[in-house]
């Protein structure tokens, strides 16, 4: 039985892994392909400041979406558990609904309420809130905003699955016992979240250093992350291997994360992503 | 004398539904009371209103005379013990146990010998570095208890902690309880739907029912005058007969059955049963519906369809409100 899902895990997952870490020891043919010299120099090219400056951002914008993706997502899916479960139903359909469109296609959307003279500037200059249009568009706020849009899903859900599980009386005994409403709070319901709220952080973190097409559509060419190196480098360059090391290095980042998530949680799953 | 605890007319209603429809009760220091009522009647909302994790709607509750209505659990010298134990389930027993006292603040080697205190006394030594998932109910039990009494709170709120457990866990549990609570000197407020456990353990009973105390007394009180038939059917398993406008209560083993006689009342064999050392027969009386006599034995010379005559000692029947 378990036959056909090690050959699909092999040819589809394993396959690929094992020629993108090949293709990033290998030199760049002069004009299409590679050709078969073994070399770390893709490796030591990333170290260039320019590369290196890329991996730094991406990190940076990682860091900020994520930490704003909880402050937004933990409070959410935390009351979200809390509510009656017709209300419950009722949160989780307005939440999947987006995921019906393409999220370039939503993408977009968020382009005609950014750009200059868009539907925020004219909402925030019809409430006489600002004088001049903001032009939010283009800019490292606007890239923020559409990582927090495309990600807190993942957050709410993942905080949400952890917070549904809780045995409420445990808050209760713990402010029975002495405890206020905040040490309760991290005391219990904080470290019975936990799990949920690593997965989320795990589920956004991993994926904003990549997504760079959200960085390339609402950030113009002011935001360059690592996905958009790496396809730069694929698509316009021509430089496999580069690119191939440039995702390498993303990987074996991501993995660190997951490993250390694993520790921390003692969990094996993420949690969230049935 | 003051009152450790004192609840002046205390009324709430959750979503229009009246649960507790203006409850007193007075404490004394070092009581053992118990709240008796079947499932519904108010008796988990009287102890979180005591406990604070509830505000009653009008009423207040006094803790040594001050009034802690609206004050928060966390304010107030009273501990629960839930009825699903309610223990943290990522910290270990001696964790669990030194919860309280790490929040007031106290020095670790302190709180490190007060929980080696609270396990001697618990009799679970051995179990201070377990997880709450690797212990049997029974210690659960235990170790709920230590971390509810660790600080010494005034008043010790038990929410059916022994529901849980098999009939004999419990009935061990039922003479720890007692002896704990006599050793600690702290007032224990119960909360039981069983009558025997109420009968062997309180200083007093209060019965309630429909969101009110019926009767409040001593165990000998409540069962040997029961004030109202309620009460005689659910504490003393007695039969309600009305005979001449009056309400009595008789208890199955003080009624006397003779064959082919008057009696006060008199009615029909229906069936008879054996159950616990006990000879359970029903009869199926004119004037008062089916009644059940007991007796010791296994079996008795009357057989189902027997016309019988039924008397009671003086004294046996007890006049009730309906």
């Amino acid at each position: 039985m378990l036959l056909p899902l090690f050959i699909f895990t092999i040819v589809f997952v394993l396959g690929p892994l094992v020629y993108m870490v090949v293709l990033s020891f290998l030199q760049r043919a002069e004009t299409w392909g590679v050709t078969n010299e073994f070399t770390f120099k893709n490796y030591l090219n990333i170290l260039e400041p320019v590369y290196l400056s890329t991996f730094v951002e991406s990190f940076k914008l990682a860091i900020i979406s994520t930490v704003l993706i909880i402050l937004i997502g933990y409070p959410f899916g935390y009351f979200m558990a809390k509510l009656t479960a017709k209300w419950k139903k009722r949160t989780m359909m307005l939440l999947m609904i987006p995921f019906w469109t393409s999220s370039l296609i939503r993408l977009y959307g968020w382009i005609i309420i950014f750009r200059a003279n868009g539907v925020l500037d004219k909402i925030l200059m019809a409430l006489g809130i600002t004088e001049e249009p903001l032009k939010v568009l283009y800019t490292y706020p606007a890239v923020v905003v559409g990582m927090i849009y495309a990600l807190l899903p993942f957050m709410i859900f993942a905080v949400y699955s952890s917070a549904e599980k809780m045995d409420w009386s445990l808050v209760e005994a713990a402010r029975d016992l002495g405890a206020s409403r905040m040490r309760a709070f991290l005391t219990v319901t904080l470290k019975m979240t936990l799990p949920g709220l690593l997965s989320g952080i795990i589920l956004t973190f991993v994926p904003s250093m990549g997504l760079f097409f959200i960085a390339d559509i609402l950030g113009g060419n002011k935001v360059v992350l690592v996905g958009s190196l790496i396809q730069d480098q694929l698509m316009k360059a021509h430089n496999w291997p580069f690119a191939a090391a440039l995702a390498v290095v993303l990987t074996v980042i991501t993995s660190v994360m997951i490993a250390l998530y694993r520790k921390i949680s003692g969990v094996k799953e993420l949690e969230g992503i049935v | 004398m003051e009152h450790i605890l004192e609840l002046k007319n205390i009324k709430k209603s959750f979503g229009g539904v009246n649960v507790l429809n203006g409850i007193d009760l007075r404490v004394e220091p070092g009581e053992f009371i118990t709240l008796l009522g079947s499932s519904g009647c108010g008796k988990t909302t009287t102890l979180r209103i005591i406990s604070g994790l509830e505000t009653p709607d009008s009423g207040s509750v006094l803790l040594e005379g001050a009034d802690v209505t609206h004050t928060e659990p966390n304010r107030r010298n009273v501990h629960t013990v839930f009825q699903n134990y309610a223990l943290f389930p990522h910290m270990n027993v001696e964790a669990n146990i030194g919860y309280s006292l790490k929040l007031r603040g106290m020095k670790k080697p302190e709180i490190k010998s007060r929980v080696k205190e609270m396990l001697e006394l618990v009799q679970l030594t051995e179990y201070g570095d377990r997880m709450p998932g690797e212990l049997s109910g029974g210690q659960r039990q235990r170790v709920a208890i230590a971390r509810s009494v660790v600080d010494s709170p005034k008043v010790l709120l038990l929410d059916e902690p022994l529901g849980a457990l098999d009939l004999q866990l419990r009935r061990m549990m039922q003479i720890e309880l007692k002896r704990l609570q006599k050793k600690l000197g702290i007032t224990f407020i119960y909360i039981t739907h069983d009558q025997e456990e109420a009968l062997n353990m309180s200083d007093r009973i209060a019965v309630m029912r429909g969101g009110l105390f019926e009767q409040i007394g001593t165990p000998g009180e409540i069962y040997d005058r029961p004030k109202t038939a309620y009460i005689a059917r659910f504490v003393g398993s007695a039969n309600i007969l009305n005979i001449g406008g009056k309400c009595l209560a008789v208890r199955s083993e003080a009624l006397e059955l003779k064959k082919d006689s008057e009696g006060y009342i008199s009615g029909t064999v229906k069936e008879k049963s054996f159950a616990g050392g006990m000879l359970r027969i029903a009869v199926d009386t004119e004037t008062c519906g089916e009644i059940v006599a007991s007796r010791h034995g296994i079996d008795s010379p009357l057989m189902p369809g027997d016309r019988v005559g039924i008397t009671w000692a003086d004294g046996a029947a007890v006049e009730v409100e309906p």
